[in-house]
């Protein structure tokens, strides 16, 4: 099996204190392994102050974080990718999060779980983005909503 | 928190427990709780209706998120599949693509509603199928279910947000078998989809273009003009639709896609094309003065397009064209970002620029005048930024500049942190011996690496200098006297010790003529140190008063008494030494001198990697192999990086005598075949008795006599005396190998020798496996006193001495 040429290798949304509120995978990892993981990453993303840049490297994957209020959005990608591009992934992903909720916050993903995962998943595929625009996702969304 | 009109409220009720729980029992006694409720739901089949068990999917789903594993609820998911309305489909869809992997042993029974998925007359549907075969798609998927996923991908009538999806879908399944894609049949109908319109739609194919052509360039080569030109329609074309303008920038993802596929491929051949390139090219460099203003996240846009391109342009170094140019206004532009504000733009500045100053001379030569800033970048607050700029320096540094930017690694070293130390010490080690113009500097910087960061330098580094000192006659006593001064002062390094004591014990005649270092002040200043010193450290300096005494007989008496207080000493290797040396050095001059005669130059054997040197650790060398060097022979690499410059350092070529081998430790057996059984035993590996069991750590002087019994003119140790370059101790082919009788096996020239010694439990014949070539078989050690290079006994012997 091939795997060099995946984008993302996982996507993760975790909070301050270790929990994690959103996780996608796109090579599989056992469930076991997954919090002692994620609690890890999100440790050294700590340790890391504001100035500092949003790269770290950790087992042998290149980790891309940021921020945002209480979460971390944290993204572990190839050695090859565009560290950049995939920075400005993750804020395209936070506004239309925030088209969807009217100042989205860490509660309303987690109330909102499918939802969010929803449009990560219209927007990311495989590991490969697919689609940035807000408007396309919009639609798609209120499909998964309309229907009663 | 905005709710949504159809929102579960079980759901919201449940997450608002969880999240209210007081501690981890809580939470867990809460999901325990729900996780039996949802379970009695699921077995009483006939309460659940859609709704319902969309709620419940939901609940193991957070709950699975949350960490709990979840053993029950996916056939339940399963059955949402096959509903036909839209939500509790896309839920069971969504909860199979997180819950299962390819390999899962529900993916056969999902493969039928997939299938059914796929031909639906609502694209939604099929949406929702093609997202779980991206996410989850196997081998079984890819052969029941590729070729209707290709169908869509390349049918015109499908809308945009089919294509997508398809295209991923494909990718997936591609990578679990090759063999649907095949680019004869499918070339021309993917490349076609590279004119569409739909930004979506190109950003997803790029990405299926990038997997395809990662694994098999050739046969989709086709894809290079057709890129330029989607290339050309963005940027100069300006052809996309709004919606997929980020922050000014249009479609950045997709630009950035397109160049990596051309990372793929040589510069396009067509001039034409080639010339539509180095437009596209141009603008996107001349955008980047739009880079200073705007908000971050518009630079962090526009800046990711100018990597690439930079990358891009780095990648066709080299070839003609209007890439030349290219490549000085990257390198310019670099240069501005490794001092930019933002810290990520000053770290990937940085490891761009090592791309750039790795790949030639040339391109080295362009970076630097930035030296400068790289080096106040090596004190960056950012851990990470202090890396990239170690690296770039190292890749940047030349003749003209190796003697600053070493300075200034050593200035660092000082205050460096752990972290970064082993890597820094290697690197700086590396540097001097590449750039050494003089080698009294290369000695220098070496022993200051050793005073500053002791701990981190490992025994090769030290080994290296050692073999460098023997090998140029012109620096022995400036060597000797500098360890000599270094070895005054109060507080130094085991390290120093170690080299100081081998050199004094080689060199340290040269220097006894001057006033404050003769023979008497050089055996005080290094026994001052001995009560200190660690095992190895001790068992080496035996052997330099040995070498002491050997030329200032005057100082037998104190030197004697070191030896004697050590004839019982706990570790055997010193105890052996020590006992050895004593008895040498109670009238047996010939037999001393010829043993204790100068080390002659290594060897030039090219031999690649560390310990490989099978290093006829023919005695009277650098020291022994006592356990405590075993273990250390295999530290000190460890990271990758690491690896990777200790690697540049052991297979330095740098012609004349910086990469010898091994083979020429103790030139003293050169004086004829008597010795060379006898060299045997001053390793006294205790692994290697005698066959006869008579002395299992071969402590027993009489050692030295079984050889001598040999039937004379025992004619296997070939050209007597004459030590030559490649076979310093005129021994033929498999070193020690004394010869017929006593190491059972005829004398086979050559390296078979070293392994049968060993196996056959020949006792002197193993002294070329008695390591002492550890330390010897450093850099480049051509092993076996053989000529030529090892042979794979050699290395296995050389990994069995390593363990």
């Amino acid at each position: 099996e091939r795997r060099a040429g995946i984008m993302l290798r996982f996507f993760l949304l975790v909070n301050k204190q270790g929990q994690t509120r959103l996780s996608q995978y796109y090579e599989h990892m056992p469930l076991a392994d997954r919090s002692a993981f994620e609690a890890q990453i999100v440790r050294k993303c700590l340790a890391r102050s504001e100035g500092q840049c949003s790269f770290l490297e950790y087992l042998g994957y290149k980790i891309i974080y940021r921020r945002y209020a209480s979460l971390f959005f944290i993204v572990g990608v190839d050695a090859s990718e565009n560290e950049l591009a995939i920075l400005e992934f993750v804020h395209a992903y936070v506004e239309t999060l925030d088209a969807n909720f009217e100042n989205v916050c860490e509660l309303d993903i987690m109330f909102n779980l499918d939802k969010a995962h929803f449009i990560l998943d219209e927007m990311v595929m495989n590991g490969h983005l697919v689609e940035t625009a807000k408007i396309n996702i919009n639609e798609a969304l209120t499909l998964l909503l309309a229907e009663k | 928190m905005n709710a949504a009109k159809n929102n579960m409220r079980g759901l919201t009720v449940f997450i608002s427990d969880i999240r209210n729980a007081q501690s981890k029992e809580g939470e867990e006694k809460r999901v325990t709780k729900e996780m039996a409720h949802i379970r009695k739901e699921f077995r009483e089949a006939k309460n659940v209706d859609g709704y319902q068990r969309r709620k419940y999917v939901c609940k193991l789903l957070y709950i699975y998120i949350l960490g709990y594993d979840i053993d029950f609820g996916h056939m339940e998911a399963v059955t949402l599949l096959s509903s036909i309305k839209f939500q509790e489909k896309a839920i069971g869809y969504l909860a199979l693509g997180v819950l299962l992997h390819e390999s899962h042993e529900l993916i056969p029974l999902i493969i039928n509603s997939l299938q059914e998925d796929l031909q639906s007359r609502l694209d939604y549907f099929q949406c929702l199928a093609l997202g779980a075969i991206a996410n989850i798609g196997g081998k079984e998927m890819a052969e029941s279910l590729a070729p209707l996923v290709q169908k869509l991908l390349v049918a015109n009538t499908s809308p945009p947000h089919i294509k997508k999806r398809a295209a991923q879908a494909l990718l997936r399944l591609y990578r679990k078998y090759p063999g649907i894609l095949s680019a004869d049949t499918w070339a021309d109908k993917v490349l076609a989809i590279l004119d569409d319109t739909d930004v979506g739609v190109l950003t997803s194919v790029c990405s299926l273009l990038l997997g395809v052509v990662q694994e098999e360039p050739a046969a989709w080569a086709a894809v290079v003009p057709r890129v330029v030109n989607t290339l050309a329609r963005v940027v100069i074309g300006r052809e996309y639709a709004k919606d997929y303008v980020y922050y000014s920038i249009p479609a950045p993802w997709l630009q950035v896609a397109l160049l990596k596929i051309l990372r793929n491929y040589p510069p396009p051949e067509s001039s034409a094309v080639s010339t539509r390139l180095a437009e596209v090219l141009m603008v996107v460099f001349n955008s980047a003065e739009s880079a200073k203003a705007g908000s971050v996240n518009h630079k962090n846009a526009l800046n990711a397009i100018l990597f690439e391109a930079i990358h891009l342009v780095i990648h066709y170094e080299g070839s003609s064209g209007p890439y030349q140019g290219m490549l000085k206004q990257a390198a310019a532009l670099l240069g501005r970002f490794i001092s930019a504000k933002e810290t990520n733009i000053r770290y990937l500045g940085l490891d761009s620029m090592r791309h750039l100053a790795s790949l030639s001379s040339e391109t080295a030569s362009m970076v630097k005048k930035y030296q400068d800033t790289v080096v106040i970048s090596l004190r960056d607050a950012d851990i990470s930024i202090r890396r990239r700029a170690l690296d770039l320096l190292y890749s940047m540094c030349d003749h003209s500049s190796s003697k600053t930017i070493v300075g200034e690694l050593l200035t660092y070293l000082v205050t460096a942190d752990y972290q970064i130390r082993e890597e820094l010490v290697l690197k700086i080690a590396a540097l001097a011996e590449k750039f050494a113009s003089n080698y009294a500097w290369y000695v220098d910087v070496i022993l200051q690496l050793i005073s500053t960061a002791g701990d981190h330098v490992s025994d090769q580094i030290w080994h290296r200098v050692i073999k460098i000192v023997t090998n140029h006659e012109d620096i022995q006593e400036y060597a000797a006297r500098t360890v000599f001064a270094a070895l005054g002062s109060s507080s130094c390094h085991e390290a120093t010790v170690k080299v100081g004591g081998y050199i004094l014990g080689e060199f340290g005649h040269l220097i006894a003529e001057q006033p404050g270092s003769g023979p008497m002040d050089q055996f005080r200043v290094l026994h001052a140190k001995f009560p200190t010193a660690g095992l190895t450290t001790r068992a080496m300096m035996l052997t330099t008063y040995a070498k002491i005494v050997n030329l200032y007989p005057e100082l037998t008496a104190p030197v004697q008494d070191v030896f004697r207080q050590h004839q019982s000493f706990i570790d055997a290797e010193i105890q052996q030494r020590a006992c050895e040396y004593f008895h040498l050095s109670s009238g047996n001059e010939t037999l001393m001198q010829a043993v204790l005669d100068v080390i002659p130059a290594w060897n030039e054997k090219q031999e690649s990697g560390p310990g490989a040197g099978a290093g006829v650790g023919v005695g009277v060398g650098i020291g022994g192999d006592t356990p405590d060097m075993k273990s250390k022979g295999t530290r000190g690499i460890r990271s990758p990086s690491l690896t990777s410059a200790s690697e540049d350092l052991l297979g330095l070529n740098m012609g004349s005598a910086l990469n010898a081998s091994p083979n020429g430790v103790s030139a003293g057996y050169g004086a004829g075949p008597a010795y060379g059984a006898g060299a045997g035993g001053y390793n006294g590996a205790p692994a290697h008795p005698p066959s006869d069991g008579s002395d299992p750590f071969g402590l027993a002087v009489n050692t030295l006599t079984a050889p001598l019994a040999l039937p004379a003119g025992t004619s296997s140790l070939g050209a007597p005396g004459v030590p030559s370059a490649s076979n310093p101790f005129g021994l033929q082919g498999a070193g020690v190998n004394v010869g017929t009788g006593s190491i059972g096996g005829g004398a086979q020239p050559n390296n078979a020798g070293l392994l049968d010694m060993l196996g056959g439990g020949a006792p002197q014949g193993t002294s070329s496996g008695s390591f002492t070539g550890t330390e010897l078989a450093l850099v480049g050690g051509a092993g076996g006193v053989g000529a030529g290079a090892l042979t794979d006994d050699e290395k296995s012997l050389a990994m069995y001495r390593r363990m």
